[in-house]
């Protein structure tokens, strides 16, 4: 195991508010990293600080590259589309990321679209909110790299699409890729989950094996996830 | 890393389509218009010609707009922003592409208006000969038009480039601008920061323009040529100056818009 994340002494503002102070975080390759938070705790701030799409101040490695060019050539984030005109096609987009990116796999990708059921001879106006997410994610997955970004992947979508993109996070990750998902409801994720990352109070409240929450504090991750906004509440 | 190559096709092939676009809608604007005028009974040769020249003139500032609202959305949003390229080299893949898909605009008009032109060609160098010999010298010779006509596309293409450099300025400012404005009325906020900024690159951009022409008039007051050239370097250094600017703010302080 490898080191694929480090960052250190992150701080990040926007409109004059803190989202994010003193953050402090290095994941191993090879895991599958729950990112909770509520909703505002600086999550998807978090994830677009790593891809370099919103800048902080601190340092930020990613495989050994500290440079943001070659920072991006590492990281998989789940792009929204919101680049495309909802008239273009699925398959329209696929080409530009064969194109832009040399480590995408169209042969993952078909097996991908073929197991999530994406028909890319559709417009994306076609699709519904549980059909873009599965697209979305599906392009994600099929770049090669060492660490995919998956940016609350479950938010708005029905159960069996929720179970469909499980089975695909869990069937197509490269062994010694980091998934990190966020996510505020814990329950959907738990089973995945190797390890845990909380963000509160705009740092890192905790990293903590999955396994360990488990036996050490005998608590699922949902129980222990909701005890730590319990204990906050009391403090209050 | 993205190649300069995969990067310029996936721009250029995204612009390619949109001027295409704006191309059939000129087709059959021209050709509702010659109809018009047909079924109104004022059809003549020149007819053609002068309805390509009048749709030109709209079909080059719809495509300008088309672009530059393109070319400034590669800026802002994620599914450029993520692509693994440098910054120097992302803005000029995304000024190089916005100018040839311009300038095939400018070259597919041209040879339209040409080629309408042919239909009574015969006649306008007649009525263009019938002006030298009635006024002599003051009207210009051949060779004077299309030194005029190129001199003319030079500024044209000068222009352009100020024009993308200081919009991209513009945006990239604001955008940046705005990290340091409060959440409260951001709306607001933003359009009194738009004002503020457009005020202050113009003036500048016109403080440098004015020193450009000053020095030039300096320098090369008694030659035509050498002037012209000067200030067509001139008007590139200030876009160069502007696209300097525009990369340190893309990565520095420059976001994309959050689309989750």
């Amino acid at each position: 195991m490898s080191e694929i994340l480090k960052i250190e002494n992150l701080n990040y503002s926007h409109r004059l508010k803190k989202i994010l102070q003193d953050v402090n975080l290095t994941l191993q390759s090879g895991k599958i990293v729950g990112l909770l938070g509520e909703n505002g705790a600086g999550k998807t701030t978090l994830m677009r600080v790593i891809t370099g799409v919103a800048h902080a101040t601190g340092d930020i490695t990613v495989a050994g590259e500290t440079e943001v060019a070659a920072r991006k050539g590492h990281v998989s984030y789940m792009d929204h589309l919101g680049a495309f005109s909802l008239g273009t096609h699925l398959d329209r987009i696929v080409k530009f990321y064969q194109t832009v990116y040399a480590d995408f796999d169209i042969d993952r990708f078909n097996e991908l679209a073929e197991f999530l059921n994406i028909d890319t001879s559709l417009k994306l106006s076609a699709l519904s909110k549980g059909n873009k997410e599965k697209f979305v994610i599906a392009l994600t997955l099929s770049r090669q790299v060492e660490l995919y970004l998956l940016d609350e992947p479950f938010d708005g979508i029905d159960s069996m699409s929720r179970k469909d993109i499980i089975n695909s996070i869990i069937k197509w990750k490269p062994e010694t890729a980091t998934i990190v998902i966020s996510d505020h409801y814990v329950s959907e994720i738990s089973s995945l989950l190797d390890e845990i990352v909380v963000i509160k109070d705009e740092t890192i409240n905790c990293h903590l094996d999955a396994d360990k929450i488990r036996e050490d504090k005998g608590m699922d991750i949902e129980d222990f996830y909701e005890s730590l906004y319990e204990r906050g509440t009391d403090n209050d | 890393m993205t190649s300069f190559k995969d990067f310029f096709k996936i721009l250029m092939g995204q612009k390619f389509r949109q001027v295409n676009f704006v191309l059939l809608i000129n087709v059959i604007a021209i050709a509702v218009s010659v109809l018009w005028t047909l079924i109104n009974g004022n059809f003549t040769n020149n007819t053609f010609f002068q309805v390509t020249v009048s749709w030109s003139f709209i079909i080059m500032l719809w495509a300008f707009v088309r672009i530059t609202v393109t070319h400034e959305r590669i800026y802002a949003r994620d599914s450029y922003r993520l692509i693994p390229i440098g910054d120097t080299k992302f803005y000029c893949t995304n000024l190089l592409t916005s100018f040839l898909a311009w300038a095939y605009v400018a070259v597919v008009e041209l040879i339209i208006c040409a080629a309408t032109a042919t239909i009574n060609w015969q006649e306008y160098v007649d009525s263009f000969n019938m002006m030298r010999m009635m006024y002599g010298t003051r009207v210009p010779d051949m060779n004077m038009l299309v030194s005029a006509f190129i001199s003319m596309a030079i500024v044209m293409i000068v222009v352009t480039i100020l024009a993308w450099t200081t919009i991209s300025l513009i945006h990239l400012l604001t955008r940046a601008g705005s990290n340091f404005m409060p959440y409260r009325r951001s709306r607001i906020v933003n359009f009194l920061l738009y004002v503020v900024v457009i005020y202050i690159v113009l003036r500048v951009v016109g403080f440098m323009m004015n020193l450009v022409m000053n020095s030039t008039d300096m320098f090369a007051n008694s030659n035509d040529v050498w002037q012209f050239v000067l200030y067509i370097l001139g008007f590139l250094v200030v876009s160069a100056i502007e696209a300097a600017l525009s990369v340190y703010l893309m990565s520095r302080w420059v976001e994309t818009v959050s689309e989750s």
